[in-house]
């Protein structure tokens, strides 16, 4: 099969992926918002009220609770009474989506198809499926201020993962292993990734605690990860590039206030900051420090969202070390390993008017180190040394417009990432530009087409070291 | 081989779609108003439209009896589209398509809905912090109209009202996306 040939397999399977999903417009189009994670009240044996019959026409609605008059009288008073204290009490209990202590189990999941539309020299030269994230969340609501949620990414990494070993060549990982409910024969294990877990308490619209592994408040598209939300078939690459941590174990407060038209909001954390063990293990004594401001204007001229983050920390590696003291005495020893401060900013900026769609995000991240200093390992020319003090800088731009046919968005962008160092794909610029399809609001299409360069690299760059593909994707939450 | 008729009507088709389907929905100002309740014992009095909007879309909104509660309709009523039109400014699709996205975010889901008018004015009326929406005709004298900016369901210029359910085409107000 020729690349064309290839190409025309992959588009044709999104065709077919998007005939299918016009197919179940149908059914969307009858009743939309049915599809909604709403909490409706099932209480099919539910008496009417005595004193108001329902009409008719509401009968008629699925998820109503009342078929028939109730007779007049003491019983059918006293019924009706429990009834909506029943009622009452779903409401009062647990104002949001799930009832107090049920576990809510939700998630989302999305598979792809990735076109080489021309040789990468450092990625997979060869067409491939792949399902990507299968998310579940499990949420609950302990009470009406305490509720806990917890998302696990299921993955089949790492099985397949290709680090670079001590000699620069890449080593696939191989996970295969006999099982031994099936004579031995060969299985491949995956692993799981916690997202997030933590448990928040709710003590008024200005303040919200929340205490656990959340996912750091910053700009736009760190906290809205999931694939069915993103526009693209991925978050823009300086995103995923961690110039603040992705997620952070401590605290983080948060609030937010009205002032008509205007809603302002914060978001302060406290954590162990970023380190090789963050999630359960700080081996320095800072916490590091972060927040997010933000305003959302409603008017005429659409919904304007404004955001500025920061997050200040200390990274550190240590390892541990056992030895014999003179008077026989075991001694334990942390030496670091590496050691540096960090400072993040970011600002973020999002104008949606109708099916309209202008976001951007900027992200400055300082690296400084004060002693330890690691050997450079990406050194082009000159001595070895120790890595330098850097600057990582980043920001995208993209635009979209959402018809209502279909929910077809076609949207298109650009980003520019300097990672501050004079090494190999140093800076990086990308445009990028696709198509959205939502049939269903639980259902996402994505085509998008990505074609990024890295200027001012210190090493020859020829054609293949240009990015150039085309990615199709179906994101779906269940 | 696609013919040149075939291409040019199924361009036009497309086209036609696309360029239709945006057309801005407004109120229906013959149509009839729907009130907002609450409490007589209790219950919020007024609340902006504003207030409204980000109460009914997940948002922490005090009342003088603690954090409100709002209480949806069913999805396919025409309280329902009416309601999430001209307050949300978001037609059923979009809606559906928010409380998906914000529950991917780890946010809240969507109101309780309550069935029908006169079950949910009864909980209305016993419930200090519930606010929600009836037809105007069918408010019961156990329940308050909520003032929205100032305005009464029965006033002039009240700008929530039921709608003949087709809200196919987008919204409407304050710019709200379609995301």
């Amino acid at each position: 099969m020729n690349r064309y040939q290839t190409h025309f397999a992959g588009i044709t399977s999104l065709a077919l992926v998007l005939v299918s999903a016009s197919a179940a417009l149908g059914q969307a189009v009858e009743d939309p918002a049915a599809q909604a994670p709403e909490a409706p009240f099932v209480a099919a044996d539910v008496a009417a009220p005595v004193q108001e019959p329902a009409p008719a026409a509401a009968v008629a609605a699925p998820v109503a609770p009342v078929a028939t008059p109730a007779p007049p009288g003491d019983d059918a008073r006293a019924e009706a009474d429990a009834a909506l204290q029943a009622i009452e009490r779903q409401i009062t209990e647990s104002s949001n989506a799930t009832s107090e202590g049920k576990l809510d189990i939700y998630g989302f999941a999305d598979m792809g198809y990735s076109i080489a539309v021309k040789k990468f020299a450092f990625g997979q030269p060869y067409n491939s499926f792949a399902v990507g994230n299968l998310n579940v969340y499990l949420a609950s609501n302990l009470s009406e201020s305490w509720r806990s949620l917890a998302e696990v990414r299921f993955t089949y990494l790492p099985n397949g993962a290709t680090p670079i070993d001590m000699t620069g060549q890449p080593m696939r990982t191989d996970t295969t292993v006999p099982d031994y409910t099936d004579l031995g024969r060969a299985a491949r294990w995956g692993g799981v990734m916690i997202q997030r877990a933590y448990l928040e308490y709710q003590a008024h619209p200005l303040l919200t605690i929340r205490g656990g592994h959340f996912l750091t408040p910053y700009g736009i598209w760190n906290v809205d990860h999931g694939s069915p939300v993103i526009i693209g078939v991925r978050r823009p690459f300086i995103i995923g590039e961690s110039l603040f941590p992705q997620s952070q174990t401590g605290l983080e407060l948060y609030g937010t206030h009205n002032i008509d038209p205007v809603q302002l909001g914060y978001h302060l954390t406290l954590s162990n900051g970023r380190g090789p063990l963050d999630t359960y293990q700080d081996l320095n004594g800072n916490r590091a420090l972060g927040g997010r401001l933000f305003a959302r204007a409603d008017t005429r001229a659409g919904a304007f969202t404004l955001g500025v983050s920061g997050y200040k920390g200390r990274y550190t590696d240590r390892k541990q070390v056992f030895s014999a003291a003179s008077d026989g005495n075991l001694n334990v020893e942390y030496p670091i390993t590496a050691d540096y401060n960090e400072l993040s900013l970011a600002a973020d900026l999002k104008w949606e008017l109708n099916g309209f769609l202008l976001q951007s995000e900027a992200v400055l991240n300082d690296v400084v180190y004060d002693r330890q200093r690691s050997v450079d390992t990406f050194v082009v020319s000159g001595p070895p040394g120790f890595i330098p003090d850097f600057r990582r800088i980043g920001a995208y731009g993209m635009t979209g417009y959402r018809f209502g046919f279909l929910g077809t968005m076609p949207f298109a962008g650009a980003e520019y990432y300097d990672t501050g160092r004079a090494v190999f794909a140093g800076k990086s610029a990308a445009f990028f530009g696709g198509l959205n399809v939502r049939p269903t609001p639980r259902v996402v299409l994505k085509a998008q087409y990505t074609y990024a360069w890295f200027p001012d690299s210190p090493v020859p760059i020829h054609d293949d070291y240009h990015y150039n593909a085309l990615d199709l994707q179906a994101a779906w939450s269940f | 081989m696609i013919s040149r008729r075939q291409f040019l009507t199924s361009f036009a088709a497309a086209g036609s779609s696309l360029l239709l389907v945006p057309s801005l929905a407004q109120a229906e100002t013959g149509s009839e108003p729907l009130a907002i309740i609450s409490a007589k014992d209790g219950g919020v009095a007024e609340l902006s439209l504003y207030q409204l909007k980000r109460l009914f879309l997940g948002d922490q909104i005090m009342g003088p009896a603690g954090e409100l509660i709002p209480l949806n309709r069913e999805t396919k009523g025409a309280e329902r589209s009416g309601f999430d039109l001209t307050v949300l400014g978001m037609s059923q699709e979009v809606v559906a398509r928010y409380w998906i996205d914000r529950r991917i975010r780890g946010q809240s889901g969507a109101p309780k809905t309550v069935e029908p008018a006169s079950v949910i004015q009864n909980v209305v009326a016993r419930l200090p912090r519930a606010v929600a929406y009836v037809r105007l005709r069918e408010v019961s004298p156990d329940v308050q109209m909520v003032k929205i900016d100032g305005r009464k369901a029965s006033d002039a210029g009240y700008p929530i009202r039921v709608t003949n359910g087709n809200t196919a085409s987008m919204a409407t107000t304050h710019g709200q996306s379609r995301f």
